[in-house]
């Protein structure tokens, strides 16, 4: 048996969204009003990035970005693109990722190459994959990040995907 | 690797699970992000829409399509102590429907949701609105699939054991999913 929504939970995470960024995302009130603990859980994990893995704040804005057009995403690709600038990425890069493209950068280019070569092999990498990839930096840890990234951006994916949610001013890039 | 972090996800995990899944402990091993991250979805999802037999019914099955043997036996246990029957997870496994109508609507509705890679119309939203599946109950499978397909990747790579206290759950299955022979890649690399 299905149980139903709590209003009173979706204001508080409605609440705890504007504390947290200042205003309620589009894609947060989409999900709080069908479903608040899928809110609580977007929120509560992606406040989980901030605390300092493998990854620094633009590397994993790379990441997201690569998923999201990877599932083409209207909303997150703009959404990343304009939170990727934020944290000192150029426009040429946003763009570039946002075109199928790979970054300049080396660093940035093979965590692009790598997230894209997880969601081809649906995660199978096998240990020349691994190998290569070590050799270029990226170890399991930044792999195991890239995996919590691909997940939690799948799911705001594909709910954008049905509620083709209208992008906030705030984050047009 | 030993981190705060990596200590609180421990200490939650041994909350939740009364021990620390192997998977946990790979992950662990190398970066603590992941497993709180991992942690604190299950602990969101507990005030879910779905019941907690539907939520397994749901992450069995996605399991299952991502051959992860790992999680397929972990969902197995989670399912029968939820009130799935084992012919039930068996059945799941073994890529067939649910005899249960709500289990099967929602079953119907992660299966479309990978095979669609989310893009369902406004017909099949309805359909599976008409079928007792809403916005919430769908967008609850969306963040199942998310997380399910998160750490199916990282046992990919990581391969761990099955935990001790789950072997003789997988001795009891019919069928365990395990690596495909051929991989079908989804898209060409770019790049």
């Amino acid at each position: 048996m299905a149980r139903a929504a709590s209003a009173s939970t979706t204001q508080e995470v409605q609440n705890s969204a504007r504390e947290a960024l200042g205003f309620l995302p589009n894609l947060i009130k989409e999900l709080s009003e069908h479903n608040p603990a899928a809110a609580k859980l977007y929120l509560a994990t992606t406040n989980l990035l901030d605390e300092g893995g493998s990854l620094t704040t633009p590397e994993q804005e790379v990441v997201l970005l690569t998923v999201s057009r990877y599932n083409d995403c209207h909303y997150c690709t703009s959404v990343h693109g304009k939170m990727a600038m934020s944290v000192g990425l150029d426009r040429e890069t946003v763009e570039t990722i946002n075109s199928g493209g790979l970054p300049s950068d080396d660093r940035l280019r093979v965590l692009v190459q790598a997230t894209r070569l997880m969601l081809d092999k649906r995660g199978w990498l096998d240990d020349e994959d691994l190998d290569t990839l070590k050799q270029k930096g990226v170890d399991r840890a930044e792999l195991y990040e890239i995996n919590a990234l691909i997940g939690i951006k799948t799911f705001s994916n594909y709910v954008n995907h049905v509620a083709q949610t209208e992008i906030d001013s705030q984050f047009e890039f | 690797m030993s981190s705060s972090l990596t200590d609180d996800v421990r200490q939650s995990a041994q909350t939740a699970y009364g021990g620390v899944p192997n998977f946990l402990d790979a992950m662990n091993a190398h970066t603590g992000v992941p497993g709180a991250v991992y942690v604190a979805a299950d602990e969101a999802l507990m005030d879910g829409l779905l019941a907690p037999a539907e939520q397994q019914a749901v992450l069995l099955t996605i399991s299952a399509h991502h051959d992860s043997r790992y999680d397929s036996v972990a969902h197995a246990r989670l399912a029968m102590d939820a009130g799935l029957s084992p012919a039930a997870v068996n059945r799941l496994l073994a890529g067939k429907l649910p005899e249960n109508e709500r289990l099967r609507a929602l079953v119907e509705a992660t299966r479309q949701t990978y095979d669609e890679r989310g893009w369902l119309d406004p017909e099949i939203v309805q359909n599976l609105e008409d079928r007792g599946v809403g916005r919430g109950e769908l967008y609850e499978i969306f963040a199942l699939y998310g997380m399910k397909t998160f750490s199916s990747f990282v046992n990919h790579i990581a391969d761990p054991e099955i935990d001790s206290s789950l072997k003789s759950t997988e001795d009891a299955l019919d069928t365990v999913p395990e690596k495909p022979s051929t991989l079908e890649m989804r898209r060409l690399v770019i790049g």
